[in-house]
């Protein structure tokens, strides 16, 4: 299994509410309602992925996140998951935001900007192009390019406290010079939520 | 172009070798009215069982129906957990037959939808499906006989609700045996007595799949619905509900089913599905005769339904969805709540009786009511009968739901 996949499945205790925003075909889901037997929900916008979640048993909404979760209340998922999910979003803060009201915790993993060889491509001149980032600049899904520093920025100036990070090279964690070197960064964070 | 267009319909609509069951007995006193013209037929004289639902039957308007019967089919059989049955709910103009028991027999209305590997597999499921309460195919309504006078009860059978269709039907599921419905299922009407079984008996059912079908009729609803009765009523063929069932109001019921066909499809779908095509040469006919390709379909559609449905029935029927809310008496997230099945809800994007902001609305409610819900939206050209036209795609769906719903 994906170590990215492993981590949050470490991180999320049994029996935790989980809404997965962007849940894809439910993979992460069906793991996590297996082995914490979490009562998992996901959202996702495509009819095929939905399809692959009920055929793997996980429930999920067809809909569109950009959309906004109005619908759902507050509080009433102990960790929102939102996973390769937010540079794809058109409104990430408002994204961000409504998954803070929802969740009382939300764990955010996203292909780290930062990386040298991002780096390098852009001194070069050039649009980026990586493993993790394959698309060219005219069909990407990715709408906001972001690397852990700025991810960090933007949890102080929403309010979110950061619990933990893991910083990924392929299928191994790393640990030193995360920034210039993961490919792909996790975050578990808390809101900081005022007394209702 | 014209037959082309009707293609997909044709399995669902070409409705021949009809049989209006007047008595309560299985065997029809009417011979069938209009020629086979395909293979699916709507009543099933040898495989349909009859169910008394009970002495004295109290409806929810306070009436009694004297011994009222369901006619009802079943494929599979129940395991001895006795927990393997799912429910079919049909839709509006459904019958108990929804698919063939032996290749001899005619196809049933949603016969793609059974068979090893499919949604309704009887090796696997014990199967049910009852003809409705007020249903026109072997259930008591308003074309059986009134024990009072022996006549058909005609526009004095008492008015039912989905509540009422649900009970008998959950009355008919304990009588065979079954202690928990797996899945209980439909369509329109159908979808409309899924969702009431599962909150009213939460404890009896596990999976809920409501298909083009959300917590109430809308206003629109209830006014092409209340359109259709008027054509029907004003039919002087309708003679006050007091016809004989050999020579019924046809044109008022056709005009029905051509207005309830327009709602079927939205804009777009008539769009897609008909432009301004013509059939035949296509010149301008500067005349009356249908020359559009709309025109014909629904001539068509009307037709073909007046030859196999009771206008009677179709009053109490549409009736019934009209008075269909959830949310009626106590706010709808209230009534969602007490539901512990798991929720299957199908919208359809060109649905114009369901729209798809009503199919919302019900999805929101229940995600907020905190059911364990999964919904989907799929495209169709078929509008709201897509659930009977396009199998393929719900077909897996629903196998693989209930496969999966503990």
């Amino acid at each position: 299994m994906r170590i990215d996949y492993e981590t949050i499945i470490a991180w999320i205790p049994e029996g935790a509410r989980v809404l997965d925003l962007g849940c894809g075909t439910g993979e992460l889901l069906a793991e996590l309602n297996r082995r914490k037997q979490t009562r998992g929900v996901g959202m996702e916008i495509s009819t095929e992925c939905v399809a692959a979640c009920i055929s793997r048993g996980v429930s999920a909404y067809q809909g569109d996140l950009d959309q906004g979760l109005a619908d759902l209340r507050s509080d009433s998922y102990d960790y929102v998951v939102l996973h390769q999910t937010l540079q794809s979003v058109r409104n990430a803060a408002l994204v961000m935001a409504e998954a803070a009201r929802v969740g009382r915790r939300l764990i955010v993993g996203f292909p780290n900007f930062g990386r040298w060889d991002v780096r390098l491509q852009v001194l070069a001149g050039r649009t980026p192009r990586t493993p993790d980032l394959p698309f060219e600049w005219y069909n990407t899904p990715n709408l906001h390019f972001f690397s852990l520093l700025d991810f960090r920025d933007f949890c102080r100036e929403q309010g979110l406290r950061i619990l933990r990070e893991a910083h990924f090279v392929k299928n191994r964690r790393i640990r030193l010079v995360p920034n210039a070197r993961a490919s792909a960064s996790l975050f578990e964070l808390e809101p900081r939520k005022g007394t209702p | 172009m014209l037959t082309r267009t009707f293609d997909a319909d044709v399995r669902v609509f070409f409705c021949p070798q009809f049989r209006y069951p007047v008595t309560d007995s299985q065997r029809p006193a009417y011979t069938p009215r209009g020629a086979r013209r395909g293979r699916l037929t709507f009543y099933d004289e040898v495989h349909s069982k009859v169910y008394t639902v009970a002495e004295r039957f109290p409806l929810q308007s306070g009436a009694v129906l004297e011994r009222p019967q369901l006619v009802y089919e079943t494929w599979g059989t129940l395991n001895a957990a006795r927990d393997n049955a799912v429910l079919i709910c049909h839709a509006f103009t459904g019958s108990s037959h929804a698919a063939s028991h032996h290749p001899d027999d005619g196809e049933g209305w949603w016969e793609t939808m059974f068979g090893p590997g499919c949604a309704f597999d009887p090796d696997r499921w014990f199967i049910i499906c009852a003809n409705v309460l007020g249903g026109c195919y072997g259930s008591t309504g308003p074309v059986s006989p009134d024990p009072q006078t022996g006549r058909p009860y005609g526009a004095k059978f008492p008015v039912l609700t989905i509540g009422d269709m649900v009970e008998a039907q959950h009355r008919l599921v304990r009588h065979l045996g079954v202690e928990r419905l797996r899945g209980v299922i439909g369509g329109s009407m159908g979808g409309m007595q899924a969702l009431l079984y599962s909150a009213r008996y939460p404890d009896f059912v596990s999976a809920c799949l409501p298909i083009a079908a959300a917590d109430r009729l809308s206003p629109d609803g209830i006014a092409y619905h209340a359109v259709g009765r008027k054509a029907i009523m004003t039919d002087p063929g309708w003679n006050e509900g007091n016809y004989d069932p050999l020579d019924p109001p046809r044109t008022g019921l056709t005009i029905a089913r051509q207005l309830a066909h327009i709602t079927y499809l939205n804009h777009e779908a008539m769009e897609r599905k008909f432009e301004r095509h013509r059939a035949g040469e296509g010149g301008v006919g500067y005349g009356w005769a249908p020359e559009f390709e709309v025109e014909r379909y629904l001539d068509h559609q009307g037709e073909i339904f007046a030859d196999r449905f009771d206008p009677n029935s179709y009053l109490y029927l549409s009736r019934a969805m009209d008075y269909f809310d959830l949310g009626e008496t106590e706010p709808l997230e209230e009534v969602l709540a007490r539901i512990r099945a798991r929720l299957l809800v199908v919208s359809y994007l060109t649905d114009g009786f369901f729209p798809l902001d009503d199919m919302r609305r019900l999805v929101r409610a229940l995600k907020r009511a905190g059911v364990d819900t999964t919904s989907v939206e799929l495209p169709s050209p078929n509008g709201h009968d897509t659930f009977l036209t396009d199998t393929d795609v719900i077909g897996p769906l629903v196998r693989d739901f209930l496969r999966n719903t503990p």
